[in-house]
This record gives C-alpha cells, sequence and structure tokens, in this order.
C-alpha cells in the first residue's frame, strides 16, 4: 500500500467538503502491466504500461450527486476535480435513496502474489508457445493470437466517515491460437489461461486446446435446421448468463429494465436451480473482500430451488426497496454507483452426469455475437456457434456454421436436467453443473 | 501539452539506443457525461484524461509504454526499459529535433465545439423524455444519454514530425422500452458526430423520438423470425455493420500482417460481386469516424477498399506498412494512449448503387427485409460472422408482410461479399463504436440498402 495514494485520497475528501459537499467518497485505482506477443519466432510486441486515476463521489445536503475524476494528482488537479463533482451536484436532481452512511473499521487486504519470473522467463515463453503450435501439426498457417501478460493493481476506497478500504491483486496470464489450412477452408481457435506466477501458467492445456479445437473444425459444417437438446460448456454457460445479468439488478429493476423486478418470491426457474453468489468462494480465482462502498462482501442466495430470492444491492437500491445492502456496490473511479456480481456457483442437481448427458445433444463450446445477439429484456438471443454433436457424453462429430436461439428466461423455467458435479469455466469465476436444455431452436442447413 | 525539449530528449534518447523509429502520443482528454432515466437526471459525471505513449520500433518489433507522468526523466526511464532486450550501436547520427513546425492539414472539423450551460443540455434531455412518453402509454421508460469529449492530441516522432489536433466528439444516445403484459421491447438511436453542441441542435428530436417508439413497438408485437438459408435485404445507415463485419476487418493490415486474414493475399483479385465497389473515408467533413490525422500523425485519406468487386487497397499503418510493404493510408488509430497504434477503419461504406429499396424486394421475391441492424463480430482468420437484425420484417412475393425478431445473419466474409448482387441509391451513414487490438474508437459504417442473395438467418427453427 502506497501512503502517497492514501493522502491524495484524504486531500481529494477534503477538497471536496470545502467545495460544499456534505458528505464525500473517492476511489483510487493504480495499475502496473507488462505484455509480449510473439510472431514468427520473435517478439512483435512489448508493453509496459503504468497508470493511476482518482474519482470521487459528492453530495451536496439536498441529496444532489455528483462525480468527477482525474488522472493527475496534483494539487491544482485534483481542487478541479472536487470542484466539478459539486458542480455536477448541483446541477442534478434530487436522489433521496442514495447517500454515504457506511461507518466501518479499515478494511486492509494485501495480498502474497508477486512477480518473480525474469524478463527473459517470459519471452520464452511467449516463444515456446507459438513454437509449440507450429511444430505439432503442419497445416498452422499462422499464430496470430500469442502472447503473455502480467498485471499488477491496487484498490483504495476512502469516504468522508472515516472508512477506508484497500486491496491489491497480481496475476498472470498466457494464450496462444492455432490458423489451420487445408484446402480452402481455415479454422483457428484461441485458448487463454491465467495464473498467479509465470510458473503456474498452464502452457501444454493452451497449446493442446488451440490445436484440438482448430483442428476439429476444420472441414466442419452445421447440422440440419430443427430442434436439439443442448448442454454448453462451462465457459459459455457463463457467458449466456452474462448476457442477462440483468436479472439479478436491483438498479435495473429500480429503472424497469430488469424483466424479473416484480419477481422476488416468485418461480423463475426449474425447482432444483440454486444460484448462489459467492465473493470468497475458496476455488475462484479472484476474491471480492469489499464492495465499491467500502461494505465488507459475504455470499447471498440469488435463486433457491427455483424461486428469485435477491437481487443485487448497493445502499441505494437497498433504501430504495427497503432492504439491506447486500454488498454488491459497484463503482469505478469515472462511473456512477451500481451493483454488480462476483463469483457465481450454481449448486449441484441429483442427477448423474451420464444421465445428463445420455443419448445424442449438441454440446455448444463456442457462441459469437454475444454483444448485440442478446435482448436482456425480454430474454430473446440469437448467437452465432460452433461445438460438437454428442452422443452419451462423447464428442461424435465436429458442428459449425450453426446460430443457437431461444429465450434464456424461458430457459431457466424448462431446465430439463441439472448433473450432480459441479465444474469450472476456465479463470475460475463461474462454477456449475452440466445443464442440459431441451428443444432448443438451431439453424443451420 | 509536453515540453518540445522533452519530447526531442525522450526520442533522442530511443534513437540513442538504436531504435529505428521513435513516437511520443500525448493525450488530455476532457469528458463530460450525463444520463437520464425515469424522468429524472439520473448522473452527471465528468473528468480530465491525461497520458503518455511512447513507442520504439526495431525492425518489425514494437515496443510500447505509457504513463500517466509528464516528466523528463520518467519519459527517459520508460524508454530504458522498453530498450533494454534491443538496444544497440545506432545506424546513423542521431539528428537534432527541434519540433519548431508544427504539421500543417485540412481540418475535418466544420462544427467547432461550444460551451453550454449544463441546465440547457438537461432542459433538451427532459424534453425529449415527455416527447417521448406521450407517444404511447405503453412505454416503461425513456432514457436519454449525452456523451461529450474532447480529446487534444499531440504527436512527435524521430522523423521530426509534430502534429497536433483537437477532436471534439458529441454523441446523443437513447432508447425507449415498451411492455405489454409480460413483453418488453426496445427501440434506440445513438447520432454522433467530430463536433461539438451544435451538432445536437441540427438533429430533428420528434423524428428520432417517434422512431425510437416506433421500432419499439413493432419489436413487441413482431413474431419470432423463421430460421433457414434465405435472400436478405439490408436497409441503408447501420446496415452497413455487414461491409465493417464481413469485410472491413479483414482488410486491416492487423490482421493481413499475420495472414490472420483471408484476404490478405487477395490484393487485385475480385472478392465481391461486381455490384461492390466500397470506400474507408477519413476525411468527411464532421463524421464520426473521422480525423484530420491519424494517431501516428499522418493526414487521413479516402482509401478505395473495393472497385466493381476487385480488392484495391488495404488499411495500414506505419507498423503494418514495414510488415506487408503496403503504403500508410492514414489509419492508424487507437482508444486513448493505453495503446500504441493499429490500423483501424474509419467511415467505411459500400458506394451507393442505381437502384431503388422496391427493385430490390422485388427481385427478391421471398426472403427477410432487416430495416435495422445491431452489432455483429467477426474472427478475421476464418472470415466467418454474425450480426444481429434489431427490426426485421417477412417479404412475400416482394412485398412487406409481418415484423420478426430474434435474428442473426452468419456467414463467411469471403462467401457473403460476392452475394450482394445489388446496391440501392438510398445512401446513409450511422454511428457506432469498434473494439480491436487498439481499444474501442469511433467509427462510421453506411450504405444504401443492399440485396444478398442468400445467407443463414438463425431464429426460430
Amino acid at each position: 500500500m502506497n501512503e502517497d495514494m492514501k493522502n491524495n485520497l484524504e486531500k481529494i475528501i477534503e477538497f471536496t467538503k470545502t467545495e460544499g459537499a456534505t458528505t464525500c467518497d473517492a476511489i483510487l485505482n493504480t495499475g502496473k502491466s507488462f505484455s509480449l506477443s510473439a510472431q514468427k519466432g520473435e517478439i512483435d510486441k512489448y508493453n509496459v504500461s503504468g497508470s493511476h486515476v482518482i474519482g470521487v463521489r459528492a453530495i451536496t445536503s439536498e441529496g444532489k450527486i455528483g462525480i468527477s475524476y482525474t488522472e493527475s494528482f496534483d494539487d491544482e488537479s485534483l481542487k478541479f476535480a472536487a470542484k466539478s463533482a459539486v458542480e455536477n451536484a448541483k446541477n442534478s436532481d434530487v436522489n433521496e435513496f442514495e447517500s454515504i452512511d457506511i461507518e466501518s473499521e479499515d478494511i486492509i487486504f494485501k495480498s502474497d502474489f508477486q512477480d518473480t519470473a525474469s524478463t527473459q522467463d517470459k519471452i520464452d515463453l511467449c516463444l515456446k508457445l507459438e513454437k509449440e503450435i507450429k511444430d505439432r501439426d503442419s497445416r498452422v498457417q499462422a499464430v496470430p493470437y500469442n502472447g503473455y501478460s502480467d498485471v499488477e493493481s491496487e484498490s483504495y476506497y476512502m469516504n468522508s466517515r472515516g472508512t477506508f478500504a484497500y486491496d491489491d491483486e497480481f496475476y498472470t496470464s498466457c494464450y496462444t491460437s492455432a490458423l489451420l489450412h487445408e484446402g480452402s477452408e481455415n479454422s483457428m481457435h484461441y485458448h487463454g489461461v491465467i495464473g498467479r506466477s509465470l510458473k503456474e501458467l498452464n502452457v501444454e492445456e493452451c497449446v493442446k486446446e488451440s490445436l484440438e479445437h482448430a483442428s476439429n473444425w476444420l472441414g466442419a459444417g452445421p447440422i440440419k435446421t430443427g430442434h436439439y437438446d443442448v448442454v454448453f460448456t462451462t465457459d459459455q454457460l457463463q457467458s449466456l448468463f452474462g448476457c442477462f445479468s440483468n436479472i439479478f439488478s436491483a438498479k435495473r429493476a429500480w429503472e424497469k429494465t430488469n424483466p424479473f423486478a416484480d419477481k422476488i418470491g416468485k418461480a423463475i426457474g426449474q425447482s432444483g436451480l440454486t444460484i448462489k453468489d459467492c465473493p470468497n468462494y475458496s476455488d475462484a480465482f479472484f476474491k471480492y473482500k469489499f464492495d465499491s462502498e467500502g461494505v465488507r462482501r459475504s455470499q447471498l442466495t440469488l435463486v433457491e430451488n427455483g424461486v428469485l430470492n435477491s437481487f443485487y444491492h448497493n445502499t441505494a437500491t437497498a433504501n430504495y426497496f427497503k432492504t439491506e445492502t447486500t454488498g454488491h456496490a459497484s463503482r469505478g473511479p469515472r462511473s456512477a454507483l451500481g451493483v454488480g456480481g462476483t463469483n457465481i456457483v450454481i449448486s449441484a442437481g441429483n442427477v448423474n452426469e451420464s444421465k445428463v448427458l445420455a443419448d445424442e445433444y449438441l454440446e455448444i463450446h463456442a457462441m459469437q455475437g454475444l454483444h448485440s445477439g442478446a435482448n436482456p429484456i425480454s430474454g430473446e438471443f440469437s448467437f452465432g456457434a460452433s461445438g460438437y454433436w454428442c452422443r452419451d457424453g462423447k464428442r461424435v462429430k465436429a458442428v459449425k456454421g450453426i446460430t443457437v436461439a431461444g429465450n434464456f428466461h424461458h430457459m431457466l423455467m424448462n431446465l430439463n436436467l441439472i448433473g450432480d458435479t459441479v465444474k469450472v469455466n476456465g479463470d475460475n469465476s463461474f462454477f456449475a453443473p452440466v445443464l442440459r436444455f431441451s428443444d432448443m431452436s438451431i439453424a443451420g442447413k | 501539452v509536453l515540453n518540445k525539449n522533452t519530447a526531442s530528449d525522450v526520442i533522442s534518447e530511443a534513437l540513442a539506443l538504436g531504435a529505428d523509429f521513435c513516437d511520443v502520443y500525448v493525450e488530455k482528454t476532457r469528458a463530460q457525461n450525463l444520463s437520464f432515466i425515469s424522468s429524472k437526471v439520473k448522473d452527471i459525471q465528468s473528468g480530465v484524461d491525461f497520458g503518455i505513449g511512447v513507442r520504439l520500433i526495431y525492425g518489425n518489433k514494437a515496443l510500447y509504454a505509457y504513463t500517466n507522468s509528464m516528466k523528463k526523466d520518467d519519459l527517459i526511464n520508460i524508454v530504458r526499459v522498453l530498450a533494454e532486450q534491443n538496444k544497440k550501436s545506432p545506424e546513423m547520427e542521431t539528428p537534432t529535433l527541434d519540433f519548431s513546425k508544427e504539421l500543417v492539414y485540412k481540418d475535418i472539423l466544420a462544427v467547432p465545439d461550444k460551451e453550454v450551460e449544463l441546465a440547457y443540455k438537461i432542459s433538451k434531455m427532459k424534453e425529449f423524455d415527455q416527447m417521448t412518453r406521450s407517444q404511447s402509454n405503453l412505454i416503461q421508460q425513456v432514457n436519454v444519454a449525452i456523451h461529450q469529449k474532447v480529446k487534444e492530441v499531440e504527436i512527435f516522432n524521430s522523423e521530426g514530425l509534430f502534429a497536433t489536433e483537437s477532436r471534439p466528439y458529441v454523441r446523443w444516445m437513447v432508447s425507449a422500452i415498451t411492455k405489454d403484459g409480460e413483453n418488453q421491447a426496445t427501440g434506440g438511436s445513438n447520432p454522433g458526430a467530430r463536433g461539438g453542441w451544435d451538432y445536437i441542435e441540427s438533429l430533428n428530436m420528434q423524428e428520432i423520438s417517434e422512431s425510437i417508439v416506433k421500432e419499439s413497438l413493432t419489436v413487441l408485437r413482431a413474431d419470432q423470425c423463421p430460421a433457414g438459408t434465405m435472400p436478405v435485404v439490408i436497409d441503408n445507415a447501420f446496415g452497413g455493420v455487414i461491409f465493417h463485419e464481413a469485410c472491413g476487418h479483414l482488410l486491416e493490415t492487423t490482421s493481413v500482417e499475420k495472414k490472420a486474414s483471408v484476404m490478405w493475399d487477395k490484393k487485385g483479385e475480385m472478392i465481391a460481386h461486381e455490384a461492390v465497389s466500397a470506400v474507408d473515408d477519413g476525411t468527411l467533413n464532421d463524421e464520426w469516424g473521422s480525423l484530420s490525422i491519424d494517431d501516428e500523425g499522418m493526414p487521413t485519406q479516402k482509401t478505395q477498399l473495393i472497385k466493381n468487386g476487385k480488392l484495391e487497397n488495404f488499411l495500414c499503418d506505419r507498423l503494418g506498412s514495414i510488415k506487408t510493404d503496403h503504403p500508410r493510408t492514414g489509419s492508424g488509430r487507437r482508444e486513448s494512449y493505453k495503446y500504441a497504434p493499429a490500423s483501424r477503419m474509419r467511415n467505411t461504406f459500400i458506394e451507393p448503387g442505381p437502384h431503388k429499396l422496391e427493385d430490390l424486394f422485388a427481385a427478391m421475391g421471398d426472403g427477410l427485409y432487416a430495416k435495422s441492424m445491431g452489432g455483429g463480430s467477426v474472427n478475421p482468420g476464418t472470415g466467418e460472422f454474425n450480426f444481429s437484425v434489431r427490426e426485421g420484417y417477412m417479404v412475400k412475393n416482394g412485398k412487406l408482410q409481418n415484423a420478426v425478431k430474434g435474428a442473426t445473419l452468419i456467414g463467411k466474409g469471403e462467401d457473403i461479399l460476392k452475394k450482394i448482387s445489388m446496391c440501392a441509391d438510398n445512401f446513409k451513414l450511422a454511428t457506432g463504436m469498434c473494439g480491436s487490438v487498439s481499444g474501442s474508437v469511433p467509427t462510421t459504417v453506411g450504405q444504401g440498402a443492399i440485396k444478398v442473395d442468400e445467407i443463414l438467418v438463425g431464429g426460430q427453427a
């Protein structure tokens, strides 16, 4: 923890109060990163960065809120940001629900993770990734995305009531991609892994996954248009849930853009479906100790046995809905107060996984167009997809050039089978058993 | 912003350490964002981003670093860290760089930034909210947002270039959500420009308000789109996203240089139907994707990408040119100082054709009319793209039928380009944000309506 940064927070809080704010809080983030990429046996990109930003939220005596930020930390810039926040507040409408009330002991978490690898080790890893891809398959035309990075970050929070929170992170990652060419066909697959040190990175997994799927999908084609049973890999399931995360947002419910706004206590899913948000889940890669209002985080049951139990709340949404904050305030230095989730855990069901994967079904392994093909209001989606036609848990044919369409809200209710074994996604943030959905619309040939 | 002597010393240090080229990109951006929801001001945010990016090129290798500091010692230290693995004796004597002459170029800005009181901006948002809510009792929510920023950039390089540009951006982002029973639907519009508040004043608010309500109500009552392969007419404006995804990204040297584009070796070949001519033009006055100079300090240009179906040019930045030998096109762009520049699109469009929209329906017979498009994405290595239809209609015997929702169009760029057989004359541009290796940048797409003879439509099987 850098005391200079803490001093900057203290300064901007004081400046903002001097400008006329009744209460205020500030978030300060710092980041350092290092990244490399390799092409044709040489390092072609080498990036080093260091940056910081501080954002202040001011609330006036009338209950008006304004936000401002700056990347310059000299006194003049901090004063200007403080003044801007208060000016912005004066022009805002009264928000009787948003306040800065949290008073707590300091919350400080310092991680033990640190960069011990040399630059040469990182270069060697990057070059090895590309070489391994090229050496293992003569059809490799290029390895277009191939690199290593490490990131070190710090998050500071302080409010005018004396609450202070701090945590830091360090992690490494590497990725590669195999672009295969045969006849007139191209096929590419990208795979990345994450770790706490360079040594933790599973290079073999990266290479194997990239080559395996690129090779399988070379020459693959669509299946016939129709209705099929579908399962998603854990990563794709996370992507699908991510498109519709507004169903858990109290802020969206407040703004009338959460279609489940009036469904607390009502069934929204199959009776075996239980979903929890677990900030400090033991198997998760990232832990989330406090939220953006300085509230300590704890586990939250979102859905229990198919019934919607709670939304994500910050103190403002909690005031509006006359409940307690769940510690899910989300705010960056540049943004307004919102809500957001952490690690998602879907509980195991009671159906043996071999039964969930019995007979024939389509396994969705990659989806495209998630940012544009989903309607979070209606729950409808239509994505480009590729995957495998499977029988009794075995992949029997690669499939690509299809679309998968449906309604996420209906899928939760009509979920066919929930497996008995919880699996984890690639970055250890989403945990779920295999879920089998019936009668999904697939467009192909 | 940055002292010229500091810039000179930093670049000289890079050259002394054997770099073939060095540039320094300085950015100061003042931003203001307003949002209005539930008929109240929701958020008012403002702030200043400031940072400096330093790039060294050794042969084909780009080394990049950024910082929030403009102290000479910090910047020189960055150069030394970057050069650590590559430093060598310089091949030539380090030139003297005084940066006394600033690059002169043609400014694309016709509508300058103008200061307007915050209270006035809020009154415009309130007015729009009321105008929109008054149109239907099925309206559940209206969102209005204004994004404004002025990005000041300075670029210095080891060839003695010193260029600056002030880039004001303004965007009016609105949406209307309608609800009927359990059904909800959205209609939206996001016009924007390289300019200031006068652009907002030039918009026809009544027309925008009516169009987003109409779109929302249409989708609310629409049937599910049937799935299958069929002909599709894609209308103008944001319909141009099909070319952006299916072809534009494949012509950026960022992909071409790595052979990660199916088009990398197709220059001079027929890659599209002869009805297709396409352009990427950074020089259009006030357009959202326009730049007077790119982020490497090169004046932008109009680049003919495809002429009557033949691939004429790629979009090329400095590093892309070094790696591919294609000429630079003023296409080096980045979201901010946090990214090294890369070849990116600016205002990219299919040029208008001779036909009327009705001619396209008549020629199609039965199929899908995609009136309004959402976003999309592409895998340049395979050319596989996808994009979504926001507002669509089935067409039978050349006549519009029922509205449909939930459609996605997928295909391969090289196949689809050959199936665009007719282009209409109702040319129009639309704004968007494009994400790629150098971050998210403002881009414009556009076209007159086009007829695609056959494409896979994802929907209800």
